[in-house]
């Protein structure tokens, strides 16, 4: 048999016992619920294990060499990954950060505003009340609103009241970000969830450190920038 | 239309029996099994009969409105598979198929008794802190059924955690110790069965019920209660001893979704009890895991008036080009693209995503990236099958400014317009096109009385070849591979011509089978007009020729349709040859169809009225009723009426059935167009049956009206 027939042969064998072939996707779609379901059942993701602060650091002076643009390391909590991201877009004061596996993140001012890609995304906000008094660098109070999309597609905004408070100052040293920023503290209260986010904010506002909270399903991640 | 990816079959296998007919139940269940994400506030509250209530009596508990549970029950040789929906807050309803083994009925000889029955329940009362929950309840009310029977009863918690419920039955809820009458109760059914038992709702003995139940743990609930029901038939036909009014028990939420319970029964037998159940509103992942959109291109202000690049052809041919490779990424594709210098309309073909507002949105921000910037105006034109389905146009700015604000502010400076005449010719290259697929396929058919369920499997090709946009030849072809429990086909009694009740025959002969082998012409013959004309092998029994026409204004929620059919009867081989329009119990008339009115009312329900002439020549009409998820699920009802007498219908006395979408983009958390159908007919039967020809118009078309994209449109920015 020549390798030629084998392998129409391997493929008819896989389009007969798999999940089908072709190039119309919807043949055998029932069939790949299915294969995802048993695997699902056999294959359980292993978390990989924390990268260290040299490893993150070390990875970041990598990405650094890559581009000219800016660059944050996102540290999420749930599940437990870490990535670099990249700015790709800038709105006005909105900036997208994108990971190579098409995960985004948009945050104005450095404050989290939009991500696209986690699952349970926060499709938009309105945290401007923060992003001032983190600029003050003093005890303040702001309205938040996040929007969700619920299981039927609808945006649900969640409501939060929120007090910031300074703290003690802290040096962050990451890729090319070194300085000296005092740490803030924002501590949300919404109807059903409270969250609160920390901030490592400079002497001219800008966040550089923070833990922000992503989403009731994604809880937080650490977003630290490496370059602005 | 999202793509069907299991062909609705309402022939194939089996004869009269209820048949959970999806190419897809089982494996969609399954995945709900095993995916396990959706989190509900599982309940121990299902009883023995798949409703609320405490071991075999109902309660007046409800549960979370549009609550979905399967469940399965078995005690001395009963069998109950339930399905229960919660379709409004306070209404739900039950399907319940039962096998119960050695049970004596008269006329009736197979070991095993099967029975199928429907309960309606509401909820007249919520529970306040001072005043119990009180729900009213017909359980089989349409019916030929053993377990007839009506209740009112009241439930409250008087503590936390314990639970009292008490209520007064009719029918099989008063066998015990009736406390008294209310006339007297007619036994056998209203025309052949299959019509709602009015006649005997609440009348004749009434007796009383009660339970308890106390919540041990978060997860563990023990349940006591006094039964109205003393089993006489059962106990008759030498199944169980019943000795005690009593059933005691405990019910376990083994996890997020299912939970089971262990009782003891009637003082002598044991019985078991599992469920799932889950949300069409709770998807594993709110707002879809798939990948993240391309952000918004900002253009710098300067830019937009530079008109260099229309004069220039290779500045234009690169925008094409990049865009259509952005949205090659996004898994979209573009037929064809109109650059002019201040505005560009794009036609857009997305055979990816289910919920069409992220489709338009990816598109406008490839758009925002690839187009000079002196663009202003996006008029984006999904088509499909060649049929410009409507025309949406953004503008750049809107885009730029509402990136990162609500969704809705964008919608509000949306414009939707008919496609009709804004239709731009594909690219050359396009067309023609070639799409198959080979796959294996798996057919559940449930709940058939000679054989409850049967499983299909085999390997299914298809092939789709567009020789122009609208003109769209396609075939599919099938070969079993196994089949479980094959039953040789029985004759069943019809007083009309035999338009579906020789589908049996059918099904054991068609192997391997063409299930279709069709050309179709679609187009758009007017402003708000689309039509369809479909010649071949039509579906699995007829041949023929299949014309439509729809009437779908693009802002409407409201459509109005029109279908002839001329059909001539395939051979029971399922290939290439056809049988006489004669059967032995009359002609198949050659000419067949209908009117249709189509409504979607806005709240999540939709409703469609089709009048016209069915297959066996009988006239009449189908009422539907769907609740409408907005991510694709339906969960929903129809019935038709027609002139055909109940004694010529047979059994059942008319059409009616349950159906139900399970969008895969729900299960699996990733965009998809792919959805399974599943229809519960009651009784496959001659009457009130229609031609199940392919690519009907309607839903193929309201997906790009704004009723539709407007419903989900917080997708956009997905």
């Amino acid at each position: 048999m020549s390798v030629r027939m084998v392998r129409m042969l391997l493929t008819g064998a896989a389009c007969l016992f798999l999940s089908g072939c072709g190039n119309d996707d919807s043949g055998g779609a029932q069939f790949k619920v299915v294969q995802e379901a048993v695997r699902g059942i056999f294959v359980r993701p292993q978390p990989a294990p924390a990268p260290t602060e040299a490893q993150i650091a070390a990875a970041a002076a990598q990405v650094l060499q890559s581009t000219p643009e800016a660059v944050v390391v996102i540290q999420a909590e749930q599940p437990a990954v870490t990535f670099g991201a990249i700015r790709i877009a800038i709105n006005r004061r909105h900036e997208t950060f994108a990971t190579p596996d098409r995960i985004s993140l948009s945050f104005k001012e450095g404050l989290l505003t939009s991500t696209r890609g986690f699952g349970n995304d926060l499709m938009s906000s309105d945290s401007d009340g923060t992003r001032a008094a983190l600029s003050a660098r003093a005890p303040g109070s702001s309205r938040r609103v996040m929007r969700y999309l619920d299981g039927e597609n609808q945006i649900v905004p969640l409501e939060f009241t929120c007090q910031i408070t300074p703290g003690g100052m802290r040096r962050v040293v990451l890729g090319e970000i070194n300085g000296m920023g005092r740490e803030m503290v924002e501590d949300c209260t919404g109807v059903k969830r409270k969250f609160t986010n920390t901030y490592v904010v400079d002497r001219s506002g800008r966040i550089l450190d923070s833990r922000q909270w992503l989403s009731p399903m994604r809880g937080y991640a650490r977003i630290r920038p490496v370059r602005f | 239309m999202k793509r069907r990816s299991s062909r609705r079959g309402s022939v194939g296998g089996g004869i009269s029996g209820f048949r959970y007919f999806c190419a897809a139940g089982l494996p969609t269940w399954l995945a709900f099994s095993l995916f396990g994400a959706p989190v509900l506030a599982q309940s121990n509250d299902y009883n023995l009969y798949g409703v609320p209530g405490g071991i075999d009596m109902p309660t007046a508990n409800i549960v979370e409105d549009a609550t979905l549970m399967s469940g399965i029950s078995h005690f001395a040789g009963t069998t109950r598979v339930a399905n229960t929906f919660q379709i409004t807050p306070r209404i739900s309803a039950t399907f319940r198929y039962t096998g119960v083994a050695d049970l004596v009925v008269p006329g009736y000889t197979n070991r095993v008794y099967y029975d199928r029955s429907f309960d309606i329940r509401y909820q007249i009362l919520t529970e306040t802190r001072t005043r119990p929950a009180v729900a009213i309840g017909l359980q089989d009310f349409i019916g030929t059924g053993i377990y007839g029977g009506e209740y009112i009863v009241a439930s409250k918690n008087v503590t936390p955690r314990l639970r009292v419920s008490a209520g007064i039955g009719w029918g099989r809820l008063a066998r015990r110790n009736p406390l008294g009458s209310t006339g007297t109760r007619p036994t056998g059914f209203l025309g052949s069965g299959g019509i709602p038992s009015y006649d005997t709702w609440f009348r004749g003995d009434f007796a009383g019920f009660a339970s308890l139940s106390y919540d041990l743990t978060r997860r563990a609930t023990l349940k006591l209660e006094y039964s109205s029901d003393d089993y006489r038939q059962e106990v008759a036909s030498g199944i169980m001893t019943v000795s005690s009014p009593y059933n005691i028990g405990l019910d376990y939420k083994l996890g997020p979704n299912t939970s089971a319970g262990i009782y003891a029964l009637h003082g002598n037998e044991i019985g078991f009890r599992v469920s799932i159940q889950l949300n069409p509103k709770v998807p594993p992942v709110f707002g879809g895991a798939e990948t993240a959109p391309l952000p918004v291109a900002v253009r710098d202000p300067g830019q937009t008036r530079d008109l260099g690049w229309s004069v220039d052809p290779n500045r234009q041919a690169t925008a094409r080009q990049t865009l259509a490779q952005l949205l090659d990424t996004e898994k979209l594709v573009m037929e064809g693209l109109d650059l002019q210098p201040r505005a560009a309309v794009l036609r857009l073909r997305n055979p990816t995503y289910g919920d069409t507002p992220e489709a338009l949105g990816r598109a406008a921000r490839a758009m925002t990236r690839a187009l000079p910037a002196s663009v202003e105006t996006f008029t984006i034109v999904p088509v499909e099958k060649g049929m410009a389905l409507s025309a949406v146009t953004l503008k750049r700015s809107d885009l730029e400014l509402l990136e990162h604000e609500p969704a809705a502010d964008l919608l509000a400076r949306t414009q939707f317009e008919d496609g009709y005449g804004k239709q731009i010719p594909p690219d050359s290259g396009q067309y023609p096109k070639l799409t198959w697929s080979i796959a294996p396929y798996l057919q559940l058919t449930l709940f058939d009385p000679e054989n409850p369920s049967r499983v299909d499997t085999g390997v299914r090709a298809r092939a789709s070849y567009s020789i122009t946009p609208g003109l769209v030849f396609s075939g599919s072809i099938t070969k079993r591979i196994g089949q479980s429990g094959s039953t040789a086909p029985s004759v069943v009694a019809t007083g009309l011509p035999r338009v579906r009740t020789d589908s049996q025959f059918y099904s054991r002969q068609g192997d391997p089978a063409i299930e279709y082998l069709q050309l179709a012409a679609y187009g758009r013959p007017g402003a708000n007009l689309y039509s369809r004309v479909t010649a071949g092998y039509l579906e699995a029994m007829y041949a023929g020729v299949s014309g439509e026409i729809l009437w779908k204004p693009v802002n409407s929620r409201f459509a109005l349709g029109a279908e002839v059919n001329a059909i001539k009867p395939r051979a029971f081989d399922k290939l290439f040859d056809f049988r006489s329009y004669t059967t032995t119990t009359g002609v198949i008339p050659k000419v067949n169809g209908h009117l249709s009115a189509y409504y979607s009312f806005g709240n999540g329900y939709h409703g469609r009225l089709d009048v016209g002439r069915y297959l066996a020549g009988d006239y009449g009409a189908t009422i539907t009723v769907d609740r409408e998820f907005r991510n694709g699920w339906t969960v929903g009802a129809y019935a038709t009426f027609t002139d055909a007498s109940a004694a010529a219908f047979g059994e059942g006395s008319f059409d009616k059935g349950i159906r139900m979408t399970v969008p895969l983009s729900w299960i699996r958390g990733q965009p998809s167009r792919s959805q399974n159908q599943i229809v519960l007919q009651s009784l496959l039967r001659d009457g009130g049956a229609k031609l199940n020809v392919n690519g009907r118009l309607y839903e193929r078309v309201r997906d790009y009206h704004r009723p539709d994209v407007a419903a989900s449109w917080g997708r956009f920015w997905r």
